[in-house]
């Protein structure tokens, strides 16, 4: 069985028995079977005179030194290997300044992950170190898991290798990643706007937030676990520091599934600066292109103070609207759904603001998110569009009255856009100094985050996963409301039932033309006649 | 049984209550585990303030399990004692009435000797652990008339008195003189006992005024 691998680094498409591996053999220090009387294997090369044994002695070097930890992976040396297609490890990584990887869990013989050998099984001289198990397939070295998926190599001496990577770049795949279809969502914004909590959060809750909407929710990458234990937030825990805005943050990667639909995929955040879309780091945003036009959606993170209402209008939201339409769409719409999110609506400025202009906002954002659920008490794959709308509807409302800018690009250039808001802290944060007199901030209490998930579930809900429970508000859509009870859930009548005749006097009667009925009280009418713009 | 108040515990967090207009259930965010007591105060108090005043009430009249219990006979507070696994059920419980305000408590009970200790309560700027429920009553007036006479003589005459309805919904935790009526420059309390009664009769010509001295609770 062959399954389609998109590498969520470079986005190379290779076939799953295209991988490569990582090297579990690992031979550290210096070759120990040196004869003696010399010094090191550069002193016997040189001093040592010609002999079979001397020839035998610089073979088992040579494989020695192919499981030496080593800071390159020129196996392309080696013959077979077309270069032009081979990025490279380091390669990949210069762009950035320096790779992110970081080993998960205790390394037990303390080398860096990326400093294993690469075995390509497509390389003959690398072939050689691997043992086919398969007696009917000369061609093929992979051993499959019960899926089909090529998953794993065993090297010649009985070692077993299942640290995949990209066959381009020779960054790490997930266990199972490439089993699944994948969606890969960028989350955007400024210094401080709160990404690296957001995805704390998010992550850390995964599965409760999954189960909301009737996923189940599985994570096995190692760089979702290092990056929850290197960003903890909870009360009394200094807050994570700024992510810096030039590298590229390793890739968080997790799988949904819902048995009942057949449903199973793989999800890739990414979290991107917002600086990058900066006019002054056009050329720093370049090495992220590749990232934004394959994103399948886009979350974005508004800090309070990045509105004029809350306390100035620097870093304009409408900047990154603008740069990521350009990147992703030129002159056209873009299609890709678009999450405009304000982040910590908790704070004293944001509160105040809301108390005064959209009291009734500031309530339905200190609620949770409720799922919807059936008559056994499991929550139902459904979006909640019936507690969402209003919320959405407010904040439309609001953006519109303090950033008419942003509401009027995202209008232009973008046809599925959504408002939400959110925190991930819901509590205080307080100022504290560490024994070295640096200043840090933490929670002041246990957090306590409201309507994270939103974005995600509205996400899901685009992208198909889920349905929802009503019509999703949309921005900028002319909202019909039934004109009795003024609820936002209709739908059109079918063309056979849409006359209705009604016996008006003994003898008579009347037809009337009906084409939309409501939902909620069943109020039919048509809708040629007044119909009231819904906000 | 001793109760007493202690400080504020960041992990051990009862806040976030609220309650949606039209329902008659409270709702709070609470640390798994954590057992709660909702206090019920006169509509618009310091409610946090008070708490210490709610421990010693709490050591005369024992801890509220299974409703709401008044604290302070009449005067306004109610306590009610809501361990976590009754509050899992629907991260709430019912209210007891409305225009006033509930504070809800994180707490915890010593099993051997009762003793409660109450986590004094945090405010953090979008979530709080109170909440402040108002009301709108209508109070219907109107002239009492009796009928007299015998067959064609019957007729109507007024009686006196003025009739006055109430809402059939009792108001659980009604204070006292939350509501009054004025009469010849004279204020009259309306008792929790009046309000059961659903109608009372005023002797008087002149039409009572009724009044509101809850801010929580509007006439209508």
């Amino acid at each position: 069985m062959n399954y389609t691998i998109t590498c969520p680094y470079c986005f190379g498409k290779m076939q799953d028995d295209e991988v490569c591996f990582r090297s579990e053999k690992v031979n550290i220090g210096e070759y120990a079977d040196l004869p003696d009387g010399y010094d090191d294997a550069a002193d016997y090369v040189d001093r040592c005179a010609p002999s079979d044994e001397k020839d035998r002695i610089m073979r088992e070097l040579s494989d020695w030194y192919f499981f030496a930890e080593t800071e390159y992976d020129d196996y392309h040396t080696y013959d077979g290997k077309n270069m032009e297609e081979s990025l490279g490890y380091f390669e990949y990584w210069k762009r950035f300044g320096t790779t992110t990887e970081v080993e998960f869990g205790n390394d037990t013989i303390g080398i860096k992950p990326y400093m294993r050998r690469i075995i390509d099984p497509s390389v003959p001289a690398h072939k050689r170190f691997i043992r086919n198990r398969h007696s009917d397939r000369a061609d093929s070295v992979y051993i499959e898991d019960e899926d089909g998926m090529a998953v794993q190599i065993e090297l010649t001496d009985g070692t077993i290798c299942s640290r995949r990577v990209c066959k381009y770049c020779h960054n790490p795949l997930p266990e199972d990643y490439g089993k699944f279809p994948t969606k890969f969502i960028t989350i955007i914004g400024t210094t401080g706007a709160g990404k690296t909590v957001y995805l704390t959060q998010l992550l850390n809750n995964i599965t409760e937030y999954s189960a909301k909407i009737g996923l189940s929710a599985f994570i096995n990458s190692s760089s979702v676990m290092e990056f929850i234990k290197n960003n903890r937030v909870a009360a009394g825990v200094p807050l994570p520091n700024s992510t810096p805005s030039n590298s590229f943050q390793q890739p968080l990667v997790y799988q949904i599934k819902n048995s009942d639909k057949g449903l199973a995929e793989t999800v890739v955040l990414y979290d991107v600066a917002g600086e990058l879309f900066s006019p002054q780091n056009k050329i720093l945003l370049k090495k992220f292109e590749p990232l934004l036009k394959q994103s399948d959606g886009f979350i974005i993170l508004i800090k309070p103070s990045q509105f004029g209402a809350f306390l100035g209008d620097k870093d304009k939201p409408s900047t990154v609207i603008d740069s990521i339409h350009n990147t992703i769409s030129g002159r056209n719409k873009s299609e890709k759904p678009i999450a405009v999110c304000i982040s910590q609506v908790d704070t004293q400025e944001v509160q105040m603001v809301l108390e005064q202009n959209e009291p009734e906002l500031r309530e339905q954002l200190v609620q949770d998110v409720v799922p919807i659920l059936d008559n056994k008490g499991f929550s139902k794959p459904l979006f909640n569009a019936t507690e969402y709308n209003p919320i959405a509807r407010n904040l439309n409302k609001f953006l519109m009255a303090n950033d008419m800018e942003l509401s009027k690009k995202l209008y232009d250039d973008y046809s599925l856009y959504n408002f939400f808001g959110f925190t991930s802290l819901g509590c205080e944060v307080e100022l504290g100094e560490n024994e070295n007199g640096e200043q840090y901030t933490y929670p002041a209490i246990n957090p306590n985050p409201k309507r994270i998930e939103e974005p995600m579930f509205w996400m899901f809900y685009e992208f198909g996963y889920i349905d929802s429970n009503e019509k999703v508000y949309i921005p900028g859509e002319t909202e019909v409301c039934c004109p009795e009870c003024g609820s936002t859930d209709i739908s059109e009548i079918p063309e056979e039932d849409r006359i209705i005749r009604e016996k008006v006097g003994l003898f008579k009667t009347e037809e009337f033309y009906v084409d939309l009925r409501c939902n909620n009280c069943s109020y039919e009418w048509d809708s040629e006649e007044e119909i009231e713009e819904g906000e | 049984m001793k109760v007493e108040m202690i400080p504020s515990d960041p992990k051990q967090i009862a806040i976030n209550l609220t309650h949606k207009m039209g329902s008659r259930f409270l709702k709070w965010d609470s640390t798994p585990g954590l057992n709660a007591i909702l206090i019920q105060f006169p509509y618009g108090e310091d409610v946090i303030a008070r708490v210490p005043e709610v421990c010693s009430l709490l050591e005369d009249y024992g801890l509220p399990e299974g409703g709401f219990q008044s604290l302070n006979e009449g005067k306004g507070i109610w306590g009610r004692y809501v361990p976590y696994e009754e509050y899992q059920k629907d991260k709430g419980c019912e209210l007891n009435g409305e225009a006033c305000t509930y504070l809800v408590v994180g707490c915890k009970v010593d099993k051997i000797t009762g003793d409660v200790q109450i986590y004094t309560p945090t405010e953090q700027a979008m979530m709080k652990p109170y909440c402040s429920i108002s009301y709108e009553m209508s109070i219907q007036t109107r002239r009492h008339t009796v009928m007299t006479g015998f067959g064609p003589f019957k007729k109507e005459v007024d009686s006196g008195f003025y009739e006055v309805s109430f809402p059939s919904q009792a108001l659980e935790g009604y204070m006292d003189g939350s509501i009054a009526y004025q009469l010849g420059g004279i204020e009259v309390p309306i008792t929790g006992e009046m309000l059961k009664q659903k109608t009372i009769y005023v002797e008087s010509e002149d039409m009572p005024i009724f009044v509101s001295n809850n801010k929580g609770l509007t006439l209508k």
